[in-house]
């Protein structure tokens, strides 16, 4: 479908109206705007007026520098309350949707980051968190609190922009690389076998991980576990949703517990979802299947 | 306000690229954008530019989000706009950061905290990038590797005022921004000295250049020794830095606060008391 000329018309008059009010908001002088439009400072009231046309890698260039998507520039949903508070005051405080029954840590969104920086560059992580109007600033330390509705959306926009099933595995399986060193990886590393380390898991240090869902280990034998979870009514009801999480979100505490056995040396678990209330189940959960070793 | 500006790499090599994948001639492209077919060619050899309005009816049309142009895009301050695994972080610095590499990210990240509020982001990174050709983006990976010589560089760089780094070191760790699951050492403590008795037994894991462990163990107080394999030019730069560091810790939370005392320093070896504050 594409624009009629009287879309075309409010499409223009927004980017305009976007760019006069954030300018005026975050106080720009004309010199930096003539260098965001790359063009002579005596040209920017021509561009502001609508006389001069704004070319596609201006619109670019405006996007990434009021750290706004092109979408919410052109559907009129820019939060300027974010802005202000982003460019002008510092404050890298999280959105109250993001705040609303917050009962997972940072570090599972930081572990994401540092996967999309690692393979795929500042560039793209920069582009995927403007989609938020969030930047890096926000993300400093991993024990602040977020809620399950960021981390799905993130995933989702992921894989609306082409990452796969087997991306979100992998960012579960890399966390082992950022924890390795961690305080929990020290408890980790005292299990002396795999049964031993997902009793513990689900146990004890789970609510280091989700506390989002209540797990319970329906079976646990020398070769395979059956771990349920159920989400937590109280933040499924502060958060508006009948079904607490993602099949993404669910993909990667998948590659999270595969790699569990590397904490202890071992080899990876074999992990698959049965059930998920993602495909109409009552409730999720892993099957965990390996050879049980004692750990030397 | 210093923001880099990202600049459009390759639009027109894009433009032709998802043209193609969708089955369109220029022609027919042009129909679309109404436009001339010279002009689509234009646009997609980079003779021409696309003017905004023609960018948001591309992509409205063809369903292609605004981000398949971005990630194409590079900023022009920097060197690459992809990162290898950590693991081959090191190969991007010069030779003399390869060798003993003591360091991660995650020990070093209140001394690059301080050099960040003090001096500015855009220094720190514009050093990092063109004088230690090191992508910047590595330092948000708590596990990339850096050698003494980095630190050394960086404080020659930045000269950094003992004094002040001390006070917002301390403050640094009293608030514990950025230490990651170091509060799990309180969490489990009954008191802040047995925290103490717990970070002496884990110590390498946040500092691999240094050795801890307790020497001396008594009902109200520690000593830790603290053996560092530091060069000498680090241990002088840093000659309170374990001082304020457990200073830190010991103000940590709202358990009974410890002090904590230089006792010795001989062969790289330092020891330090710590002992319930009252």
């Amino acid at each position: 479908m594409s624009l009629t000329p009287l879309k075309e018309c409010e499409v223009s008059g927004r980017i305009h109206s976007f760019v006069a009010k954030a300018k005026n908001l975050l106080s720009i002088d004309e010199k930096t705007f003539s260098e965001v439009l790359d063009t002579h400072q005596k040209n920017v009231a021509d561009y502001l007026d609508g006389k001069k046309i704004l070319s596609a890698k201006q619109l670019f260039s405006i996007s990434s520098f009021f750290n706004t998507p092109i979408e919410r520039i052109l559907d009129g949903t820019v939060d300027f309350e974010v802005l202000r508070k982003q460019f002008v005051t510092k404050e890298y405080k999280l959105p109250d949707e993001y705040l609303i029954g917050a009962n997972g840590r940072q570090r599972t969104v930081i572990n994401i980051f540092n996967y999309v920086l690692r393979h795929f560059g500042e560039r793209e992580l920069e582009v995927i968190l403007k989609q938020f109007q969030l930047s890096l600033d926000y993300f400093n330390d991993p024990e602040e609190l977020i809620n399950n509705k960021f981390l799905v959306e993130l995933l989702d926009k992921l894989q609306a922009i082409g990452y796969a099933e087997h991306d979100f595995r992998n960012m579960g399986e890399e966390s082992y690389e950022v924890n390795k060193t961690s305080f929990l990886a020290g408890l980790m590393s005292t299990a002396v076998s795999k049964k031993e380390l997902i009793e513990n898991v689900f146990t004890d240090y789970i609510k280091y991980y989700d506390s989002n869902f209540h797990y319970k280990i329906q079976k646990l034998t020398d070769t395979e576990a059956i771990v349920n979870f159920h989400q937590d009514k109280d933040v499924a009801e502060a958060l508006k949703t009948k079904k607490l999480g993602s099949m993404n979100a669910n993909i990667m505490k998948l590659g999270v517990l595969k790699s569990l056995p590397r904490y202890i040396d071992e080899t990876d678990f074999d992990v698959t979802i049965p059930k998920s209330i993602h495909l109409g189940d009552s409730h999720c959960a892993f099957h965990i299947s390996y050879q049980n070793k004692p750990h030397i | 306000m210093n923001k880099l500006i990202a600049k459009p790499m390759n639009l027109g090599i894009l433009i032709r690229i998802i043209r193609k994948s969708q089955g369109l001639t220029q022609v027919g492209l042009s129909e679309i954008l109404g436009c001339s077919q010279s002009s689509i060619s234009k646009y997609e050899d980079g003779i021409l530019e696309m003017s905004a309005l023609e960018l948001i009816r591309f992509c409205s049309t063809l369903k292609v989000p605004y981000e398949v142009f971005e990630r194409c895009y590079i900023d022009e301050q920097k060197a690459a706009d992809s990162l290898p695994h950590p693991s081959t972080y090191k190969i991007k610095l010069p030779r003399h950061y390869l060798e003993s590499c003591y360091y991660n990210i995650r020990a070093l990240k209140p001394l690059l905290n301080y050099v960040d509020v003090h001096f500015g982001t855009d220094k720190l990174n514009q050093f990092l990038a063109d004088e230690l050709s090191v992508d910047p983006s590595s330092l948000f990976v708590m596990d990339v590797q850096v050698n003494d010589a980095f630190v050394k560089d960086l404080i020659a760089k930045f000269p950094v005022n003992k004094r002040d780094f001390n006070k917002y070191l301390n403050e640094e760790m009293c608030s514990f921004k950025n230490h990651g699951d170091l509060h799990l050492f309180y969490e489990r403590s009954s008191d802040n000295l047995e925290a103490y008795k717990r970070l002496v037994k884990k110590y390498s894991l946040y500092d691999c250049a240094v050795e801890a462990s307790i020497v001396k163990e008594e009902d109200n107080f520690i000593d830790v020794a603290f053996k560092t394999k530091r060069d000498h030019y680090l241990t002088q730069a840093f000659d309170d830095y374990y001082l304020n560091y457990l200073q830190g810790f010991g103000n940590y939370g709202n358990k009974a606060p410890v002090k904590v005392k230089h006792l010795s320093s001989k062969n790289s070896q330092d020891i330090y008391r710590v002992s319930y504050a009252s």
